[in-house]
């Protein structure tokens, strides 16, 4: 079997159970913002697999919750990135000259700023929220995609094919959506998919600090953080929601690893081919 | 010297934010204390009734002495706060870049060597669920297990003696190397991959030339370029990373300032931050070229 | 008739595809004579380099030898004498005597020694040390790719001739000049620092021969040496190659998919297709009236000066 395909059955298998699993508990859980100070910071136990925190609510119902928040948000902030990355690169690289300097030395600057300092930097001129570190997100992550797709479209016009097209009278247009966007696309997204991994994290990372979704959201990162001052006692609030980020994370790289492993394959092949 | 234009490129980014930010600025940097004779003081002390070039030369100059204002939450200039944590962060880093390397060197070059094996594909399993742990998680559960069940480390806070300054920063520095180690790991595992398949490797190989010379004296001295580039790279990353475990475990560094200045809306200190971040990549990515012409007779500054 | 230096029998060498392992090297059987010139003529993916490779016990995982044997009676101890030829063109012979420049065996076994000589395929890890530099040796394809790029080829040269034969440092040196004088590099003492990059594609084939000879091997393998070189060049290599054969009294298998370089060079040649043998024989037989078809269309597709326009070309 190749591996490439296991690897993707596999990942798709640990989103969607998380994704079920958030859907059903929507219904079948109490309700992720619903108190009962009789029950705070109960240990985990068969009515709440996850335990209770501080103001009794259920801390798995809370986790589900954050689903939707955490994926949707990164998915929208990993795509965006890339479109308006892609576009970037791919118009820089076609039509070079001064567009091409400026846009390219514009993605030089946003990638010299550690990633999440810029998109920090965002967050204090946007305020702190949810939209501001979904914009943080995007500005700091189109330039690697237009550093990636600008690269590919500079090999690629000097390729035969695109001159071949220019000589028969194809119009610009055609030539880069046609010709020359579906291979420059690939790579891009390959990587997207890792991307959207540490896009997750980056949102549960600015919610642990406050900068992202503001309490009482039930986010995985603000939930982390409320636990925090109840590590010693209540351990289970901090501890345990890290294990459905973990999974999602880890479907989501094994999905990127085997459609990435289906170019490697091909690449084997001709090696082989060579070697002899 | 492609770096000049970035550079200034991050200058005036630094610069800018506090004039992105809707509404008026110094309203926003006086904040509750905003009546307008204050406003209109600010504002001529800060320079910001004079044109945006010549306040962009004011800030430029002042950041190039290190000065960089005042800060309107502490009320003293921003260098004398930034000043002190300089040392935290800079020693968190030194840290966390010893133990990645000691972590993830070994850990590429055995997947290298076993590669498609069962000990590639354990590593690869590793890194895996590794690389999705979100930073904080692990430094809470390494604080948690160590520090306040094992008792073995501080969970939290720097010190005041060296020997406290390594004992407060272990953990921490042990958070971000596992954050980090999973990808530096693939890609230089990739790097080795290629190079042990090189045809070099095969033709001394072919002369009898012992594996272990081959190994340690020739694929490691070639893998060492591409190595020190990637750590240049991932040297922004590390920076990413002390921000978010610099808070975790209250260490007393930048990172942990700029999250405190955002909150509290802290323009000065938050502009000087985002612009000692900015150049220090910079710089890495300078100190990393020099590195490499000295390593590889390839390259020529 | 002495025992040929090296028999190959029934070599197979697969590689893991998408169904399960697919032969590189079907069955191919040769014999290859001490000091004789055998030429393997083929297109890419004939099985050719995978052939030489397996040879020297170099199949790049996850590739492996299904089966076969490659009997090698070139012994694989120490030489007698040290390495590198003597004075009087002498040089050890693998079997523990000695032969002279003109091709005659003194001493040693002589003889009937068909059993006892070692099975290439099936040698351990640790065996291949004494065999590998000492008594076979390989050339590869791109010189540019065959070296180190971030040592001078001075300390590549020295670190060999250490490891061979345990010299000293400043020893060591003194034969690294002496070996590139004898691949014809002019200057070579101040040649010693220089770095691979800095060398043309023409003296960096001389410093991989350079190196390959170093231990005064009984075979040289080499993997389209010229190929990667210019035609004027080419020449000059393989001038360079017949030198070193005749003065070490070295056997070389040479593969190619180039023509004129075998009909140059060998004496005898085995032509390969889709990793099997499909005609074999000395030169001249084999280059004036093959037998196979395909070796037909091969020749006929070397363009000729002398044939008319669209004549011999049409073959191929």
């Amino acid at each position: 079997m190749n591996p490439g395909s296991a690897s993707v059955r596999v990942g798709l298998a640990f989103v969607a159970f998380v994704v079920l699993a958030s859907a059903i508990g929507h219904f079948a859980l109490p309700a992720p913002d619903a108190q009962n100070l009789a029950q705070t910071l109960a240990a985990p136990s068969l009515g709440h697999l996850f335990g209770t925190d501080d103001l009794g609510r259920d801390v798995l119902s809370r986790t589900l919750a954050g689903t939707w928040i955490d994926l949707g948000v990164a998915f929208g902030a990993t795509y965006l990135s890339v479109l308006i990355g892609v576009l970037a690169g791919t118009v820089a690289g076609y039509i070079g000259g001064w567009p091409e300097r400026v846009i390219m030395r514009l993605a030089d600057v946003v990638i010299a700023f550690p990633f999440i300092v810029l998109v920090i930097a965002v967050v204090a001129v946007l305020g702190p929220g949810i939209k501001g570190a979904a914009i943080g997100l995007v500005v700091a992550g189109w330039a690697f995609y237009a550093r990636l797709s600008h690269a590919e479209m500079r090999s690629l016009r000097e390729r035969e094919f695109i001159q071949a097209a220019r000589t028969l009278g194809f119009s610009h247009r055609r030539i880069v959506l046609r010709h020359a966007l579906p291979n420059i696309v690939r790579p891009s997204l390959t990587y997207s998919v890792s991307d959207t991994v540490l896009n997750i994290l980056y949102i549960a990372s600015l919610s642990y600090l406050g900068l992202g979704v503001q309490p009482p959201g039930a986010e995985w990162g603000v939930i982390i953080a409320d636990g925090q001052q109840y590590l010693l006692t209540a351990w289970w609030i901090s501890t345990l929601p890290g294990l459905v980020v973990i999974l999602v994370g880890i479907g989501l790289v094994l999905i990127g690893d085997g459609t990435a492993d289906r170019f490697r394959v091909n690449r084997y092949r001709l090696q082989r081919e060579l070697a002899r | 010297m492609d770096a000049v234009p970035v550079l200034i490129g991050v200058t005036l980014v630094s610069f800018a934010l506090i004039h992105l930010t809707p509404g008026d600025p110094v309203r926003i940097l006086l904040g509750g204390h905003a009546t307008p004779a204050n406003v209109a003081a600010l504002r001529h002390t800060l320079g910001l009734d004079r044109s945006l070039p010549a306040q962009y030369w004011q800030f430029l100059s002042g950041a190039f002495t290190g000065s960089f204002g005042q800060s309107i939450e502490y009320r003293t200039s921003v260098s004398s706060i930034v000043g002190p944590r300089i040392g935290a962060s800079a020693l968190l880093i030194g840290y966390a870049l010893l133990v990645t390397i000691l972590l993830a060197v070994p850990l590429a070059f055995l997947a290298a060597l076993a590669r498609d094996r069962a000990g590639d594909h354990a590593i690869r399993l590793g890194t895996t669920v590794t690389f999705a742990m979100p930073s904080f998680w692990v430094g809470l559960i390494l604080s948690l297990l160590i520090s306040l069940q094992l008792g073995w480390l501080p969970p939290s806070g720097y010190g005041t003696t060296f020997a406290q300054h390594v004992e407060g920063l272990t953990l921490p520095a042990i958070t971000i190397a596992l954050s980090l180690s999973p990808l530096l790991i693939r890609i230089l595992r990739s790097s080795l991959i290629d190079t042990l398949g090189a045809e070099y490797v095969s033709a001394m190989r072919a002369r009898g030339q012992r594996e272990r010379r081959v190994l340690g004296r020739h694929v490691l001295r070639n893998s060492l370029t591409s190595t020190v580039t990637l750590l240049s790279l991932f040297f922004a990353v590390m920076l990413s990373g002390t921000v978010v475990v610099e808070n975790v475990f209250a260490i007393p560094g930048l990172g942990s300032l700029l999250v405190a200045s955002v909150s509290a809306r802290d323009f000065p200190i938050i502009q000087a931050l985002t612009f000692i971040f900015g150049v220090a990549v910079i710089l890495a990515g300078l100190l990393a070229d020099v590195a490499q012409a000295a390593i590889d007779p390839r390259v020529r500054l | 008739m002495s025992v040929p230096l090296l028999r190959v029998r029934e070599l197979t060498v697969a590689f893991p595809g998408s169904e399960g392992e697919e032969p590189a090297v079907r069955g191919v059987s040769f014999d290859v004579r001490a000091g004789e010139t055998l030429g393997i003529l083929g297109e890419s993916g004939s099985g050719k380099t995978m052939s030489l490779r397996a040879l020297i016990g170099l199949v790049p995982a996850p590739g492996r030898v299904l089966a076969g044997e490659a009997l090698w009676t070139g012994g694989d101890g120490p030489r007698a004498g040290g390495d590198g030829p003597r004075a009087g063109g002498e040089v050890p012979s693998g079997d523990g005597g000695v032969r002279r420049g003109d091709g005659e065996v003194l001493g040693g076994d002589g003889g009937d020694s068909e059993r006892s000589g070692r099975d290439l395929l099936r040698m351990p890890k640790d065996a291949w040390r004494r065999v590998r530099g000492r008594q076979i040796a390989m050339v590869f394809q791109d010189p540019a790719e065959s070296l180190d790029p971030v040592f001078s080829i001075g300390d590549q040269l020295i670190e060999v001739l250490r490891q061979l034969a345990g010299l000293s440092r400043s020893a060591a040196r003194r034969e690294a000049v002496r070996l590139l004088e004898r691949v014809h590099i002019p200057a070579a003492e101040r040649r010693l620092g220089d770095y691979s990059h800095q060398l043309s594609g023409g003296m960096r084939q001389r410093v991989t021969l350079a190196l390959a000879i170093a231990g005064a091997p009984a075979l040289l393998l080499a993997d389209e040496p010229t190929t990667a070189l210019d035609v004027t060049i080419q020449d000059q290599i393989l001038s360079l190659l017949a030198e070193l054969q005749e003065e070490l009294g070295m056997a070389i298998v040479l593969v190619s998919h180039d023509l004129g370089v075998i009909a140059q060079c060998a004496d005898r040649v085995l032509v390969m297709r889709a990793g099997e043998v499909l005609e074999a024989g000395t030169v001249g037989d084999v280059l004036d009236s093959p037998r196979h078809p395909y070796t037909a269309e091969l020749l006929a597709a070397v363009p000729r000066m002398d044939a008319a326009p669209g004549g011999a070309r049409n073959g191929g």
